[in-house]
């Protein structure tokens, strides 16, 4: 097996730990995987950013416009450099098989944020692409991240073309219309899914549709938080 | 595949132990195993076809012991026979014997062929002996017989041994002439340089110098005392004196430190030195399987080194284990390589947690607790008991070894023809080996705790390997509370086992077979007590002195197989060697309460004092007194007075045991008997060990008719040259149905008996 990211052969040691119990095959070679830095620490209540008090500055300014249409968010990995270079490479410069990588620990992960759910039959709803950007890339990268979770998926939700969020500053991006479309409004838990967030403008936008159209709770999960 | 060939070893591995003991869910287990781990996605369907189809291949590759049997090709047994065939191994040559194997050019079997020299072989004749040679082709003429079996549990299985070796014969010659050979083969100079290495090192160094010397550097330990031998494989230190991966991995340190520092060669230079060097320190080392291996290992990482290639360290390990295996089947059977590669193999599991606090002594207390306790159930089945402070002093004695001893020894190797220097470094090494020895021998004498637990049941071996799976995966984990935890588990699971006996309401008395001679052992429900009722040996022609051979191959064995390291009383029939000879070797390891013999037995003073110094208790019986011992009571019936002669005087026991009266006779004659049917009318004898061995000079029909025992008991030796029992008395006993157990047939009898119950009697050969 060779490491994903950097192409070093991957030799696994045998030792007490996988004896019997086989790891699965490793995605990454030891030193490309000990890059990628987890969340930890103490986090905002909300929205999963490292922070010392319950509620961060950002979510404490979203409240000032409204209640959060998020219960609360939960990501799995920081944006470090490398992890900025392993993004660009999989989403804008379209290394599909990199995804590979994540799988394991986003449904891991998945498993023990969301696991107190699983009685509301929640469902998972990928934030879409725009028709433009779906051509451009060939594959969306928050549908690949849905796809590693054994639950229901439902792509109910529309997006209409804009500027690249990326692209946009902090104030453009709040200020920016919402530009979702709910095709069908789900009256059950619903899970969104997304490859980052950096300050919640585009998952906001999503979850105030549901909301608004009868959706008891929203919560998301994003493989990065910016 | 990379990284999970270590599959392989595990399924050869189970493979071997289904066919062993003949428990079919282990090979099912492990298919189990390896589509589980299928269907969880851990393996790729490559590797599981591969383990699934070697696990089948090698269950049916490795020869099961039945198997070995019987497609042992039938040879007249016993019979003078005569065969051509090659030497395919070194020449073992002892000072009363010369072993070697021969590859039989007909049937394509390998035997061992054995020479006893006698005295009046001359300088004439050593001719025929200096032809033997490796690789010679050879005229045999010999008697041929199979090995022997062990006639009495506990005792060493030699046939087993040899079979697992794919030897089914032996060839005993008793004439030089029966030995004719010419030729040699390649690996005849390697086997010769080791010789002749040997032979200068002994006759260039000072004797105890040199012993370690041949022991530590060409892996011969036959010139170290058998004492230190015994002593170290007590103490779990017998890997020091056997080369291992340890001595190995040293050599090539000081080696490549040699080339590169003081000789000044490239590093690619002394790496392909040390390719040339590997294979052949590894014959002059003596070719163990522990020594193979580590080479192998040393060999291998170099050349994937040199050729920039990545394997992980379980994948080489793996790789060698098969490559022994396809090589010799047989291998698997030997202990030295069961010990080798799981210990090599547990400690490569365990690099996180040995690297955790880097080089100390805490590092090396923790290997010793990792190599000890993952051959632990092997170590009982093969030694019965097992000191758990050797992990302790293995901390100690391993660096001492690593660090002076091994190192030293060999720079004493490469100097010695530098007289002075050599004799100086020599002196040191024996100063500090003396301290060394010292040391351990008091601690073997203070504090002296073995486990003895005898073979593990299958049952407890797995739990201990389930439990010590968890501790290992915990320590790796850091989970340290819950490896606590299974610690102390473990140690419950084997002081369980240490306990058993004193649980289990089963008692077993058993007539051993030591040849020509009397041993019984009689081990009371709830380990009440353990009693002897004589413990004979056989005698050496020459001197007329008991040799050890009973006490280490029957009696020793036996206890130890049964857990027991206290005997409470052992009664002593009578002064004779066949009766009484093992008394000295047994009290001198076991703890002996008390030896108990008639008011007539005669004892020298010396014997005397010895049995003082050890704190033996000595107690003189008198007829119609009795004793009572975990609770059960034994009547001494005679002697009465004094008859002048050792047999007459015999000590006559009864006792009541598994609802049964027993009477033992040592070696009475019709006299006592008489006397016994008169002073104890209505003496009621359901087992009877007939005494002398079945000689008829005791045994009278008026004894057997009176007593009407239910069972006879004799020991005596297979063919012995008195010809006991005579037909006499077997006629005489199956005339008032008496059922006969005896030894030179049935081997070790066996009753065993529920206390206050009826027992059955099991004979070692059913």
């Amino acid at each position: 097996m060779y490491c994903l990211w950097c192409h070093e052969e991957i030799i696994t040691e045998v030792h007490w730990g996988n004896l019997i119990h086989l790891y699965r095959p490793k995605r990454l070679c030891m030193n490309c995987e000990s890059q990628l830095i987890k969340i930890q620490g103490d986090l905002c209540s909300i929205c999963s950013r490292v922070s010392s008090v319950k509620k961060c500055a950002d979510c404490l300014k979203w409240e000032d416009y409204e209640e959060s249409p998020i219960k609360f968010n939960a990501s799995l990995y920081t944006y470090n450099s490398f992890m900025q270079e392993v993004v660009a490479k999989w989403k804008y410069r379209g290394d599909y098989q990199l995804a590979k990588i994540f799988q394991y620990e986003f449904e891991k992960e998945y498993s023990k944020k969301f696991s107190f759910l699983t009685k509301k039959k929640p469902v998972v709803v990928p934030i879409p692409l725009s028709k433009q950007r779906m051509t451009e890339r060939g594959f969306n990268q928050a549908e690949v991240l849905a796809d590693f979770i054994p639950l229901q998926k439902d792509h109910v939700l529309e997006r209409l073309h804009g500027e690249k969020q990326a692209k946009k500053t902090r104030y453009e991006r709040i200020s920016t219309e919402n530009p979702f479309i709910l095709r069908k409004s789900i009256n059950k838990t619903v899970i969104l899914v997304d490859d980052i967030y950096t300050t919640g403008t585009t998952l906001r936008h999503a979850a105030r549709l549901f909301k608004g159209n009868g959706c008891p709770n929203v919560y998301t999960y994003t493989l990065i938080r910016g | 595949m990379k990284g999970y060939w270590y599959l392989i070893p595990v399924s050869v591995t189970l493979g071997f132990l289904t066919k062993n003991l003949m428990h079919y869910w282990l090979l099912g287990l492990f298919l189990i195993w390896i589509l589980y781990l299928y269907h969880k996605q851990r393996l790729g369907i490559f590797p599981i076809l591969i383990s699934l189809i070697a696990s089948l291949f090698f269950t049916w590759y490795i020869p099961s012991p039945t198997q070995l049997e019987n497609t042992a090709p039938h040879l007249p047994d016993k019979k003078e026979y005569q065969m051509t065939g090659k030497i395919i191994s070194p020449i073992d040559e002892k000072s009363h014997s010369i072993q070697f194997l021969l590859k039989d050019n007909s049937h394509d079997n390998t035997v061992q062929v054995v020479y006893f020299n006698g005295k009046h072989d001359t300088a004439s004749t050593s001719g025929r002996i200096h032809s033997l040679k490796y690789g010679a082709t050879c005229e045999i003429k010999g008697i041929m017989e199979v090995p022997d079996q062990p006639t009495n549990p506990g005792q060493f299985n030699y046939r087993q041994y040899l079979f697992g070796q794919g030897i089914h014969y032996q060839i005993v010659v008793n004439q030089l002439s029966g030995l004719k050979c010419s030729g040699s083969g390649y690996m005849h100079r390697f086997y010769k340089l080791r010789d002749m290495l040997t032979t200068y090192v002994v006759t260039n160094t000072s004797e105890s110098t040199s012993a370690w010397l041949s022991a530590i550097v060409f892996g011969d330990d036959s010139f170290l005392p058998k004492d230190t031998i015994e002593l170290f494989r007590r103490w779990s230190l017998s890997h020091l004196l056997a080369i291992s991966g340890l001595h190995v991995g040293l050599v090539l340190a000081l080696l490549y430190f040699i080339l590169i520092r003081l000789l000044g060669l490239t590093k690619e230079n002394a790496q392909w030195t040390i390719l040339l060097f590997l294979p052949i320190y590894a014959v002059l080392a003596g070719g163990e399987p522990s020594v193979i291996r580590a080479s192998a290992m040393g060999f291998v990482f170099i050349v994937i080194n040199k050729l920039h290639m990545k394997w992980s360290v379980s994948d080489v390990l793996s790789f060698i284990f098969i490559l022994l295996v396809l090589v010799d089947k047989y291998i698997i059977y030997q202990v030295g390589f069961q010990f080798s590669f799981l210990v090599t193999f547990g400690i490569l599991l365990s690099q996180k947690w040995l690297l955790q606090d880097g080089f100390s002594f805490f590092q090396m207390l923790k290997l010793s607790f990792i190599s000890q306790l993952i051959i632990l159930p092997l170590y009982f089945t093969y030694f019965s008991t097992f000191q758990p402070l050797s992990i302790p002093l293995n901390m100690i004695i391993v660096p001492y070894f690593s660090f002076f001893l091994i190192p030293s020894l060999f720079i004493l190797f490469i100097l010695s023809p530098f007289k002075l220097i050599a004799a100086i470094l020599s002196s040191l090494i024996n100063v500090l080996q003396e301290y060394m020895l010292a040391m351990i021998t008091y601690i073997d004498n203070s504090f002296s705790t073995s486990l003895s637990l005898g073979p593990l049941p299958l049952s407890i071996t797995v739990i201990y390997y389930v439990i010590f799976f968890l501790l290992m995966k915990n320590l790796h984990y850091k989970n340290l509370t819950k490896a606590f935890g299974y610690g102390i588990l473990l140690v419950v699971v084997l002081v369980s086992g240490a306990i058993k006996p004193y649980v289990s309401n089963v008692g077993y008395i058993t007539m051993l077979d030591i040849g020509q001679g009397d041993a019984f052992v009689v081990e009371l429900p709830h380990r009440k007590g353990v009693v002897l009722i004589d413990a004979g040996a056989s005698f050496s022609f020459d001197s007329g002195e008991p040799t050890e051979k009973v006490y280490t191959q029957v009696i020793k064995p036996y206890l130890l197989s049964r857990g027991i390291n206290k005997i409470d009383a052992i009664f002593l029939s009578h002064e004779d060697t066949d009766h009484n000879g093992s008394l000295s070797f047994i009290i001198d390891e076991f703890k002996v309460g008390a030896i108990i013999v008639s008011q007539f037995y005669e004892l020298g003073e010396q014997e005397i004092d010895s049995l003082n110094k050890l704190g033996v208790e000595l107690l003189r019986l008198n007829e119609n007194t009795a004793v009572t011992i975990g609770g059960e009571s034994f009547t001494i019936l005679g002697p009465k007075k004094d008859r002048a002669s050792s047999n007459s005087n015999s000590l006559v026991i009864y006792g009541r045991l598994g609802e049964k009266g027993w009477l033992f006779t040592g070696d009475i004659g019709v006299e006592e008997e008489k006397n016994i049917l008169q002073e104890f009318p209505g003496l009621e004898v359901d087992v009877l060990k007939v005494a002398h061995h079945g000689s008829n000079t005791s045994t009278d029909d008026e004894f057997i008719r009176k007593l009407q025992p239910e069972y006879a008991l004799i020991s005596a030796g297979k063919n012995n040259r008195y010809g006991h029992p005579t037909q006499e008395v077997i006629d005489r006993l199956e005339k008032y149905d008496t059922t006969i157990l005896r030894t030179d047939q049935d081997g070790a009898v066996q009753f065993r008996f529920k206390k206050d119950k009826e027992g059955t009697f099991y004979r070692q050969f059913p």
